[in-house]
């Protein structure tokens, strides 16, 4: 049985759920009569007695059986309603916010314009529709919806199905042969089997067929769109039982997320403090031993950053290639802005988390200084995101690394922004602003993930050795979305080591100024940014320029010449050789 | 063997139980399933819902027939006793 849109909005599931209720009540009421059924201890006494007190214990256990198997029905019915709703919001959210779109969706849960709807659904085929835009983003989320949400309600219709088929089958389907038989009848026993006695509650019930299987191999977007349609009891219970994979998991609400790291993260601690007590007094070093120092440091370094703030949430934690970490400054899901920090060479989880989380804070604080001049109540929030091994001076040289860590920028991105379109369909919250700020080899790194057309809004690039591209317009996400930022006396910014200087004339960022300054908005005075290491200072003109792209208001942005001492240096040797 | 039997208190049960089967039998249970059935149509779901309603209205005619049964044989039983007990006040009176 194929499940439609048609068919998951055609279930009452208010209606069904008061038949629940009902089904409940006819069971206690069964159980009463039960209970009233005559047994006489005193007042008759003699082998007719004890005939009839025999009958009727028969008769007790078969009321007992029907009223076990009408609260079964119940519960099963109650279940799978509560596993329905969020499904059925999701078609509902899906079809609305396709329909403000000017879409519709088909049957089989495809997104397409009105009129292409039926002839898309005969053939089988997805999104047939070119559209851009928002109008683009909004079909391919409703799309994702609808399909997770279609997925769920029939995964839920066949789990349930077969666990009523399972609680009604301990009747036996009678004839009634002998109807119309005198006392005593004939005598069946019935036995409910305990592998269909169902738990009491409709939690326990539920976990017959949720909670539903994580996406393997799905897009953030998709993730972001089960996650959405599954029931509050199996989203906690996935936390629960499977924090590791549901930390991890692309597409996923930041508070989610963070829940799972930090039951992660108390866990692995327990683990590496466990190993190392036992290691006390051994003569040899283990293996093991030595891996549980290591973790013990990196997660002692991510608990102490997590502890300095108990706003900070941590967004990931990933143990593969030496230890990898995000942690946000305020609320990411609410966030009308987001920054991703995307570090450098030689930036660890354990020698460097704090710092990345300080430039994070730093520029959301000065964001938040500017929100409160032009557009008060917009919520911003930055992540400091060490979600690639960063190169050492012995592989700093390769851009090796920035394309993986590019790869898994813009899949971060992607769950950034796919948790967020899916949490706003069919609301008038808008989009998510996501702003991508590269230092260093971090700005390489974020070059490359622009490559992979990840849903950022605007660049920032800092101190940048070069990006893998030799114009802006390469990676330019829109129109003039590219910025860069250089230091006065900064070497490493003027490098080009991996394409076109950024900063240079030729590659067409706009260009940030960091010498200091007054600030043109709040009036106060910024500071100058020296060096390779100063672009996160709090109260510094580079950061408070930063601040400006976050929140969308590039045109309060300071902008000047980026010529440093690298490019005047590269100026003459280019004299030279001509 | 030694009957201990109060004829009056067997009646009372036969009625009560004879109440309580019409009470078995205003229960919606099976209405209820085939209404739940009604609201999800197109479903796997539904098409469980109406077999279940089936079976249980199957066991649920069969209880209420053996509780009438029940219920009458009590009521039988009881008149009986008070048969023997007014033949025996018979072979026993004039004294």
């Amino acid at each position: 049985m194929t499940m439609t849109v048609d068919v998951v909005l055609g279930c009452s599931v208010d209606e069904v759920e008061s038949v629940a209720v009902g089904l409940r009540a006819d069971a206690r009421a069964i159980d009463t009569i039960g209970e009233r059924l005559p047994f006489f201890p005193t007042s008759w006494t003699g082998a007719a007695a004890d005939a009839a007190a025999g009958r009727f214990e028969e008769l007790q256990s078969l009321l007992a059986a029907i009223s076990g198997v009408v609260t079964g029905c119940a519960q099963v019915l109650f279940a799978a309603m509560t596993s329905l709703r969020p499904a059925r919001d999701g078609i509902v959210r899906a079809a609305r916010c396709a329909g403000t779109a000017g879409l519709q969706l088909s049957p089989e849960g495809l997104v397409a314009l009105p009129q292409t709807a039926t002839a898309t659904a005969a053939a089988g085929a997805g999104v047939l529709v070119a559209l851009s835009g928002e109008r683009s983003l909004a079909a391919a989320a409703a799309a994702a919806l609808a399909r997770a949400a279609l997925g769920a309600a029939a995964e839920v219709d066949a789990d349930a199905a077969l666990a009523l088929a399972r609680a009604s089958d301990v009747l036996p389907v009678l004839a009634v042969p002998w109807l119309g038989a005198a006392w005593p009848l004939p005598p069946w026993q019935v036995v409910v089997p305990p592998a269909v006695c169902l738990p009491a509650g409709v939690g326990g019930l539920a976990a017959i067929w949720l909670p539903a299987q994580i996406p393997a191999d799905a897009s953030p977007l998709d993730v972001a769109a089960w996650w959405s349609v599954l029931p509050p009891a199996a989203q906690a219970t996935l936390v629960g039982d499977q924090p590791d994979r549901i930390g991890l998991l692309e597409g996923l609400p930041a508070q989610v997320r963070h829940d799972a790291n930090v039951a992660v993260l108390a866990r692995e601690l327990a683990l590496a403090q466990a190993v190392l007590l036992r290691a006390q007094g051994q003569r040899r070093l283990h293996r093991s031993t030595i891996e549980a120092a290591q973790r013990l440091g990196l997660l002692l370094a991510v608990r102490r950053v997590l502890l300095a703030d108990p706003a900070r949430r941590l967004v990931s934690l990933d143990f593969s290639e030496g230890g990898l970490a995000a942690v946000a400054v305020g609320d990411v899901d609410a966030a009308t802005d987001v920054a991703v920090v995307v570090p450098g060479l030689n930036q660890s989880v354990v020698g460097d988390l704090d710092t990345v989380v300080v430039a994070a804070d730093n520029i959301r604080s000065a964001a938040i200084g500017l929100t409160q001049y032009i557009a008060p109540g917009r919520a911003v929030a930055a992540i400091a995101w060490i979600g690639y091994r960063t190169p050492t001076f012995a592989t700093v040289a390769s851009d090796h690394r920035a394309k993986v860590g590019g790869r898994r920028f813009a899949s971060f991105a992607a769950g950034l922004d796919g948790a967020r379109e899916i949490s706003r369909l069919g609301t008038p919250a808008a989009p998510l602003h996501l702003t991508a700020v590269g230092y260093s080899y971090g700005s390489t790194v974020v070059g490359y993930a622009m490559r992979h057309r990840p849903p950022v809004d605007d660049v920032v690039f800092l101190g940048s050795p070069g990006v893998g591209a030799d114009k802006a317009g390469d990676i330019d996400p829109g129109g003039g979305h590219v910025f860069v930022g250089e230091a006065r006396d900064d070497p490493i910014a003027d490098l080009s080591w991996f394409g076109t200087d950024p900063s240079s004339s030729h590659f067409g960022a706009r260009a940030l100024q960091t010498d200091g300054g007054i600030d043109a908005v709040t009036g106060a005075p910024l500071r100058a940014s020296y060096g390779h290491f100063q672009y996160f200072d709090s109260g510094t003109e580079s950061v408070r320029n930063v601040a400006a792209v976050t929140v969308g208001a590039p045109q309060l942005a300071t902008y000047g010449d980026m010529s440093g001492a690298g490019d005047q240096f590269v100026g003459g040797m280019d004299v030279l050789i001509r | 063997m030694r009957v201990v039997v109060q004829p009056a208190e067997l009646d009372a049960t036969a009625s009560r139980i004879a109440a309580d089967a019409a009470l078995l039998d205003a229960l919606l249970v099976v209405a209820r399933l085939e209404a739940a059935a009604a609201a999800m149509p197109g479903t796997q779901l539904a098409a469980a819902a109406r077999t279940a309603a089936e079976r249980l209205r199957v066991a649920l005619f069969d209880v209420r027939l053996r509780m009438a049964a029940g219920g009458r044989a009590l009521a039988t039983a009881a008149e009986r006793y008070e048969l023997v007990d007014r033949q025996a006040l018979r072979t026993r009176w004039p004294p």
